[in-house]
């Protein structure tokens, strides 16, 4: 099995530097280090000079591939792309654009992030699980068509109606929950129990239909017309047997994206001004501060891997059909 | 008078030409048409689907532009519809339907008090008045849409398809609205007004167009690269397919919504430097929203990508795929003439899915700073623009609400559809077709 994972792992260094390389070619090359100097110290007033030593301090002033002032491995080491890629690869993600240290922000922000995106993906998970089940136990009933017509309409309304209804209502208006804010620690609760909540109910129509798609799948196997023909009662079919074998497609479905939540939720955080990863990504998209934006593709595309490197070893426990090869 | 093609009415065009002509094959084809039929068979399916295709038109007439060649500003075909209200912008905020403004100032006699709306029937001077006058309004709609409705009936009934209830509920809502519309419109800021006192219902109606092009084009542009090396990578497999897995995942590892975001911030930085290249402001958005649409289709096609591959993989073992190989039927033969056909189905049941998530998508990101620009009629800047107005007090909830019902009913209609596409097209569902 370690073997196995070792080799996985390898497989996955040159999808990296493939990521690397796209935001290399989109942050350095369309968006050259001269147009970056300008967005930072303004568009007005600004010499060569100016942007010359922006560059000089940023480490900017470089070539891009290739380096032909210098002598042996140095012509490819001493470049704009080896200086800012290499380091990526050992998670340093050096200063932002505005000097800040990205590696202690990220420290810092994780924690948020994770206490608003580990409880709203474990309560979705639970809450589309629970009424797709119930679906499925009333499948072909009227009830359950209009629960399906229910949940195309759910997910048919936008996100942001969600977000800016919920907010207005239950915070601004009952005063259940504060409207905005976070604090660290114990009392964090207050401040994520409602972007939770609205996190469940925007995701809930598409979630259930997903997971009752799953079910529907499985209860059309064979396996099932022969528990049915034991004389099994149609609940310990459901939940005995399609439940049991179903979980190998949704844990499979579920596992990759779990190193994600990691980043946060751009909009929820936002809107709640939780100081997670989120808002931070979204304050650098804002402010134009190109390392920070970089550093978050770079730690999003290394997660999402995990993300498929978990996926696959997830099956291998779930489903002994799976052999490692 | 002078017609402007903009870049997204031409897109915009070339599309309609091509679904005319999809459906004509549709219909020359008798198992697809069959398909279609049970499509449409479902009320709720076809209901969707009318509401859907009175979007389209919105949208459609909101696609020819004519310039103007005295004042040189460039209208489209519903501008001149809409004309009464573009032509009478207030001060500021006025709710639905109102004869007066929003807030108080001060009046002639130096007192404070409400001030009448310049686009209001000239003899209303009291609440009472006003719900009369709408009420009668209403009414004699409602007469002409029933009047209007006998005909339309008469010739649609005699058909199995809309003789159900649903379907004629549909098409007489239609019916009545619009006339509502047309006799309410030259009198009444139908949803109020903004802050800056332009008229809500027209930025609603025109953002029937963003919405559209946003959806379709990068549907559609996300498909080429899709199908092609979907294809591909199944057929070949080997050495092409190691490359072609190796693109998608790699674009699929980057977090999407970042990339997105990404490829704008840059876009943003490189128009703002070529800004005099653009002739109008018009223009310049236009073209942003063109090129939206690409950024969004080149980090969208890998999804459909690896479901063709899958697929085609499970194909090209089959019989009839080793029969064209040993005929010597040559592969590009094979691919489009053989595989292609058989993979169609999830082609079509990835556009009407697609739609309607990318429609939300748009607001989202405008939300986020990245989507269309600033100057672009589209319902996610017009909930960017709203969302503060919500802790105003009094409440200003119209702005945001248009917007959402405008949405809520494209997305809607278009989710509606594409669940019984998918019902009738994908052969996993097979429930009841």
């Amino acid at each position: 099995m370690w073997s196995y994972i070792t080799r996985r792992i390898f497989y996955s260094i040159p999808i990296l530097i493939g990521v690397n390389f796209i935001t290399f070619v989109l942050f350095f090359i369309v968006n050259t280090p001269d147009d970056m100097a300008r967005v930072q110290l303004g568009t007005k007033y600004v010499t060569q000079a100016d942007i010359n030593s922006w560059k000089e301090q940023k480490g900017y002033n470089k070539p891009l591939f290739f380096n032909e002032s210098v002598s042996g491995m140095e012509k490819l080491t001493d470049t704009i792309f080896y200086q800012k890629s290499a380091p990526l690869f050992q998670l340093d993600f050096g200063q932002s654009d505005s000097g800040r240290n990205i590696n202690e922000d990220i420290q810092q922000r994780m924690w948020p992030s994770l206490a608003l995106a580990i409880p709203s993906f474990i309560f979705a998970l639970l809450t589309n699980i629970i009424f797709a089940v119930w679906m499925v136990m009333i499948l072909g009933s009227k009830l359950e068509r209009f629960a399906l017509v229910f949940s195309v309409a759910l997910m048919s309304i936008s996100g942001l109606f969600y977000i800016i209804l919920g907010q207005k209502i239950v915070a601004g208006l009952w005063n259940w929950f504060p409207v905005s804010g976070y604090i660290d620690g114990i009392e964090s609760w207050r401040f994520v129990t409602l972007p939770i909540i609205i996190g469940v109910i925007a995701g809930l129509g598409a979630g259930v239909r997903w997971y009752r798609s799953i079910f529907l799948e499985e209860i059309n196997k064979p396996y099932v017309n022969t528990a049915r023909a034991k004389g099994l009662s149609e609940n310990r079919v459901l939940f005995k047997h399609v439940l049991k074998n179903a979980m190998i497609p949704i844990l499979t479905g579920v596992v990759v994206v779990i190193p994600t939540l990691f980043m946060g939720s751009l909009i929820m955080e936002s809107f709640f001004s939780i100081p997670g990863l989120g808002s931070y990504t979204i304050d650098a998209i804002n402010a134009q501060d190109f390392a920070i934006v970089r550093a978050m593709v770079f730690l999003g595309s290394v997660l999402y891997i995990i993300g498929l490197l978990l996926t696959d070893i997830s099956y291998t426990f779930v489903d002994p059909r799976v052999k490692f090869k | 008078m002078s017609i402007v093609w903009l870049w997204t009415d031409i897109a915009l065009w070339v599309l309609t030409l091509l679904s005319i002509f999809a459906v004509y094959k549709i219909k020359k084809s008798e198992s697809l048409s069959r398909k279609w039929i049970s499509i449409f068979s479902r009320p709720i399916a076809l209901s969707s689907f009318i509401i859907f295709v009175f979007y389209i038109f919105i949208g459609l007439s909101d696609s020819i532009h004519l310039r103007d060649s005295k004042t040189s500003e460039v209208y489209s075909l519903l501008d001149f519809a809409l004309m009464p209200v573009i032509e009478s912008e207030e001060k500021t905020y006025s709710t639905p339907l109102n004869y007066q403004q929003f807030s108080k100032e001060y009046l002639d006699n130096g007192l404070r008090g409400f001030v009448n709306l310049k686009h209001t029937p000239d003899e209303i001077n009291s609440q009472s008045e006003n719900i009369q006058y709408i009420l009668t309004t209403t009414a004699w709609s409602l007469l002409v849409a029933i009047i209007l409705f006998i005909p339309i009936y008469w010739l649609v009934s005699s058909r199995p398809l809309f003789s159900n209830k649903p379907v004629l509920w549909t098409i007489f809502s239609i019916v009545f609205l619009l006339i509502w519309v047309i006799n309410t419109l030259p009198e009444y800021h139908i949803l109020g007004t903004d802050k800056a006192g332009t008229d809500v219902f027209y930025k609603a109606v025109k953002s029937i167009r963003t919405g559209m092009i946003f959806g379709l084009l990068t549907t559609l542009m996300a498909l080429p690269p899709a199908i092609i090396l979907g294809l591909m990578a199944g057929y070949y497999k080997g050495r092409v397919d190691d490359i072609i897995q190796y693109v998608y995942t790699t674009i699929n590892a980057i977090p999407g919504i970042l990339l997105i975001a990404a490829l704008v911030l840059i876009l943003q930085v490189y128009m703002d430097e070529n800004a005099q290249n653009y002739a109008s402001s018009l223009e310049r958005s236009d073209l942003k929203l063109l090129l939206l649409c690409v950024i969004l289709a080149l980090t969208s096609w890998t999804g459909l990508c690896r479901l063709i591959r899958a697929e085609t993989l499970k194909l090209s073992e089959l019989e009839y795929v080793k029969a064209a190989k040993v005929f010597g039927v040559a592969n590009l033969k094979i691919l489009f003439g053989h595989l292609m056909p058989n993979v169609m189905h999830l082609v079509l049941i990835s556009i009407v899915l697609d739609f309607s998530g990318l429609v939300l998508i748009e607001a989202i990101l405008s939300y986020i700073g990245v989507g269309v620009d600033a100057t672009t009629m589209s319902w996610g800047n017009m909930i960017n623009a709203a969302r503060l107005e919500l802790s105003a007090d009094p409440i200003v909830w119209w702005p945001l609400a248009s917007s959402f019902i405008f949405m809520f009913g494209l997305v809607l209609s278009a989710n509606l559809f594409a669940d019984r596409v998918r019902q009738v097209f994908d052969p996993k569902e097979g429930e009841d077709a």
